[in-house]
């Protein structure tokens, strides 16, 4: 009877064994579906702060294209505004765009007529950390094709180059 | 003495009974922590496209479609008839010149001949640059189109061949810029790109 006894503990102490490996098995699972989904997350986040900045810019008074009294062109960048908005946004910056683009770099490239040099709107990094080292971990480029406007070719008619706009967000 | 063993049976039975009643819930925990497995899994598999992902790029495909058809030609020696140096635009001159002198290519007659070629030729080589330099640096793979239709109930016709990279978009998840249309003296143009990852 006492064999029978030991030889039944031994039975319910490997069933609650195994019961517990499986539920290590179901933490461990769980754990490292949380860690994946946050990171995934975080990233969404990223992104979707990043494509907030574009939609913000793409429709930005400051840059885009318009006809006299007429509605904004769409996905267009008016030359004349661009070459001297960085002014602008660096006298304001603190008080009024940093509110708007917050830590993001924006800059326009020319695709045609082909200019080597980008256009870099806005530019505000992270503050470096205490040990000075970067003080973001990524970055999150958005792309979108404008039509770049130039009323200064000495046409009657307006000429339109393409380029695009890469919106970096740090994080 | 008979009491007795009935006595011991009943007991043996109730204990029998009592340990097949521990195994059922010990199969019914069990199945549950499979299900929960199983539905964690099903989480994963069924786990939809973000839709941030799918706006952004029919976004992107519209504004560069859009982009594309006000671009103006800029090249040196881009000649109209009569007139040494002009710079048409895509969507409003060499898309329908293109259409109009479409039974001329490659090589016969047209309005403008930018790079000393046919509109149509030299409008396929050239939105091929300009999309290279653009979704194709970004490793994007579209697939661009252009056709004419004539008349009602006519299949459209392709003003030169679609312009793809990454093997075009075919069977692929896609989006489109939507229809692009010119109203031209040859019939309707309708130019489309479609963006896949």
């Amino acid at each position: 009877m006492n064999r029978k006894a030991q030889i039944r503990m031994t039975e319910t102490i490997a069933v609650l064994f195994i019961f517990f490996v499986l539920i290590l098995f179901g933490i461990i699972f769980y754990y490292n579906y949380q860690k994946i989904s946050l990171v995934e997350k975080q990233q969404e986040l990223v992104a979707s702060r990043a494509m907030d900045t574009t939609l913000k810019v793409l429709f930005l008074p400051e840059l885009t294209c318009t006809k006299g009294d007429s509605e904004p062109e769409d996905n267009c960048f008016d030359m004349m505004k661009l070459r001297h908005v960085n002014e602008t946004f660096k006298e304001y910056l603190t008080k009024y765009y940093f509110h708007i683009f917050s830590f993001s770099k924006i800059s326009v490239h020319q695709v045609y007529p082909y200019v080597e040099e980008p256009i870099v709107l806005y530019d505000k990094e992270t503050p470096r950390k205490e040990d000075g080292s970067q003080g973001w971990k990524n970055m999150e480029p958005t792309f979108f094709v404008v039509a770049l406007k130039d009323d200064m070719q000495g046409s009657s008619l307006s000429e339109y180059g393409l380029g695009y706009v890469v919106v970096e967000v740090y994080s | 003495m008979k009491r007795g063993q009935m006595k011991n049976r009943r007991f043996l039975a109730m204990l029998r009974s009592r340990s097949a009643q521990m195994e059922m819930i010990g199969l019914v925990i069990i199945v549950i922590l499979i299900t929960l497995g199983m539905l964690f899994a099903a989480q994963f598999a069924l786990k939809e496209s973000p839709q941030k992902k799918i706006f952004t790029r029919k976004g992107l495909s519209y504004s560069t479609m859009s982009t594309i058809m006000k671009t103006t030609v800029y090249e040196p020696n881009c000649q109209g008839d009569f007139i040494t140096k002009v710079n048409p635009q895509i969507g409003k001159d060499l898309l329908e010149d293109c259409a109009r002198n479409e039974a001329f290519s490659p090589t016969g007659y047209s309005l403008y001949r930018c790079r000393n070629e046919h509109s149509c030729v030299f409008l396929q080589s050239f939105i091929t640059e300009l999309l290279n330099d653009t979704l194709g640096s970004w490793n994007k793979h579209y697939e661009f189109s252009a056709v004419l239709i004539q008349a009602s109930g006519d299949d459209p016709k392709e003003l030169f061949d679609p312009i793809m990279a990454g093997g075009g978009c075919r069977r692929k998840e896609r989006d489109s810029s939507g229809l692009f249309p010119i109203h031209t003296n040859a019939g309707l143009v309708q130019a489309e790109l479609f963006l896949c990852d």
